[in-house]
């Protein structure tokens, strides 16, 4: 009764886990724009003109204007415009009516930490790989090449796609040792690296493990043996580390078994006799389906390539 | 070269992928449940040897006879952890040997009795008139105690009561119990 409630609990854990995840993630997204917001900040850095050299260019666009963007910020955090950029037009119209577009510059005017790539009339430099601020706004790497091992999923290669830097998706083939397979799966890393949560789905085809359970069990029950596949659910929480070129992690949790005993009357049937030579003899005339809970981990990398 | 070292790696992959199910496996005390369905097993006492009708009954009058039989454990015990939600479904009962087929039988009634219980009736049989019967006739089961259940008690026996024109010799039947369930474990 214990054990089963400890299970229990397990699965709760991982449930509050999964939870408490999404919690920090809306969280993250509601106080800092700068985290949160990640599909805007592509798009931010896409649109925002950014001349190289020295081409002139209006920085109010119709696509973007400046003061569309700070008046969306809290006053406390606006940063103060400097002289030297004062006359660059603003929302109003009749300030965008008098004041002339201005050429670019490259003055880095005093700008918060955090907020330096929405700011607006900020003009790229050559490099393009630094923020005013110094933050590197290229974009991530987003489809990554990954190896893990793990049980139930054996050795699994395959590939991984971020589309947002809290979430992965990922699908892949390997091998239990008895057949091949496949894997399919998402994850969840509010905070880039750190905690995670990840579900993941497989299918192992059968196999002949004839060779295995006799090297572990001394003996084989060959027709039984000769079919062995199964399909798994993993519900796993864990850690991962590094977020840009490559992540390692570690991920244990419980995991959803199904597999088929074919020919279970090769496996468990059979015959008993007493000392009076009565026979009485177990027959399973149909396949037993086995599901089982069972705790599991897995332990990979992943590198990122594009 | 490579070759042999590729194949060293993977043999290497293979036992050690298992040996770490089987470790993981004894060592994750608590946290594993496991459920087996089966859809339909059978348990047969084979060649139950009926004996012929006493001599003091003259042939081809009625008469009764009662066989007392067990069921043997089976060949592959459950483990204590394990639990067994097995169902009897049915009896079936096959003339092997002595008799052309089961039309003799007038009534017939199987009862079990449990380790230290009191008997109870799980089949009870009477032909319809004019039914044919043939050398096999499957009963279905009035009640199914727990001490049917081949993985629930260490040791049932069983009272086949025969009524009808019995045969003048020895005669075998075999006798099924069919069942169907799960077996669950938990650790």
């Amino acid at each position: 009764m214990t054990t089963q409630a400890s299970c229990r609990a397990l699965r709760w854990v991982a449930l509050s886990a999964a939870i408490g995840c999404w919690s920090a993630r809306l969280a993250a997204q509601s106080t800092d724009p700068s985290v949160a917001d990640f599909s805007k900040l592509q798009t931010t850095n896409a649109a925002q003109p950014s001349p190289v050299g020295n081409a002139p260019a209006p920085v109010a666009s119709a696509t973007q204007p400046p003061a569309t963007v700070t008046s969306e910020q809290p006053q406390a955090v606006t940063p103060p415009i400097p002289q030297s950029v004062s006359s660059i037009p603003s929302e109003s119209p009749a300030t965008a009516a008098t004041a002339p577009p201005v050429p670019a510059t490259n003055v880095l005017p005093e700008v918060t930490p955090g907020f330096a790539t929405e700011f607006p009339r900020y003009q790229a430099p050559k490099d393009q790989s630094r923020a005013p601020s110094g933050q590197h706004t290229v974009q991530p790497r987003s489809l990554a090449a990954m190896l893990d091992v793990g049980v139930p999923d054996g050795a699994v290669l395959g590939v991984a796609y971020r589309p947002a830097f809290w979430t992965r998706l990922e699908a892949g083939a390997g091998t239990n040792s008895i057949s091949p397979g496949m894997r399919v799966g998402a994850a969840v890393i509010p905070f880039t690296e750190g905690p995670s949560l990840t579900v993941e789905g497989g299918y192992y085809f059968e196999g002949d493990a004839s060779a295995i359970v006799s090297q572990f069990a001394g003996h084989s029950h060959t027709r039984t043996a000769q079919q062995v596949g199964y399909q798994f659910v993993n519900f796993h929480v864990g850690l991962d580390f590094g977020s840009r070129y490559s992540t390692f992690f570690l991920h244990g949790g419980m995991t959803y078994l199904h597999t088929i005993l074919h020919d279970a009357n090769d496996a468990l049937g059979g015959q008993s006799v007493n000392s009076q030579g009565d026979v009485t003899t177990y027959t399973f005339n149909q396949d037993v389906n086995v599901n089982v809970w069972f705790p599991s981990f897995k332990l990979g990398f992943l590198v990122y390539i594009v | 070269m490579r070759l042999g070292m590729a194949v060293a790696a993977y043999r290497a992959f293979q036992l050690g992928f298992w040996a770490l199910v089987l470790a993981g496996s004894s060592l994750s005390q608590g946290c594993v449940q496991a459920t087996a369905d089966i859809p339909d097993m059978e348990v047969t006492r084979q060649d139950l040897a009926i004996q012929p009708a006493p001599s003091t009954i003259p042939a081809g009058t009625e008469g009764t006879i009662v066989q007392q039989f067990t069921y043997e454990k089976s060949p592959s015990p459950l483990p204590k952890s394990m639990t067994s939600n097995l169902h009897a479904t049915d009896v079936i009962i096959t003339l092997k040997q002595g008799a052309k087929d089961l039309s003799f039988i007038h009534a017939a009634k199987l009862t079990v009795t449990g380790f230290g219980g009191k008997p109870q009736t799980v089949i009870e049989y009477q032909p319809a008139s004019h039914q044919a019967v043939g050398s096999s006739m499957t009963l279905p089961l009035l009640s199914a105690p727990d001490s049917l259940n081949p993985w629930a008690v260490d040791s049932s026996t069983f009272e086949l009561t025969i009524t009808g024109i019995l045969p003048q010799q020895v005669w075998y039947l075999d006798v099924t119990l069919t069942y169907s369930g799960s077996i669950s474990y938990s650790s």
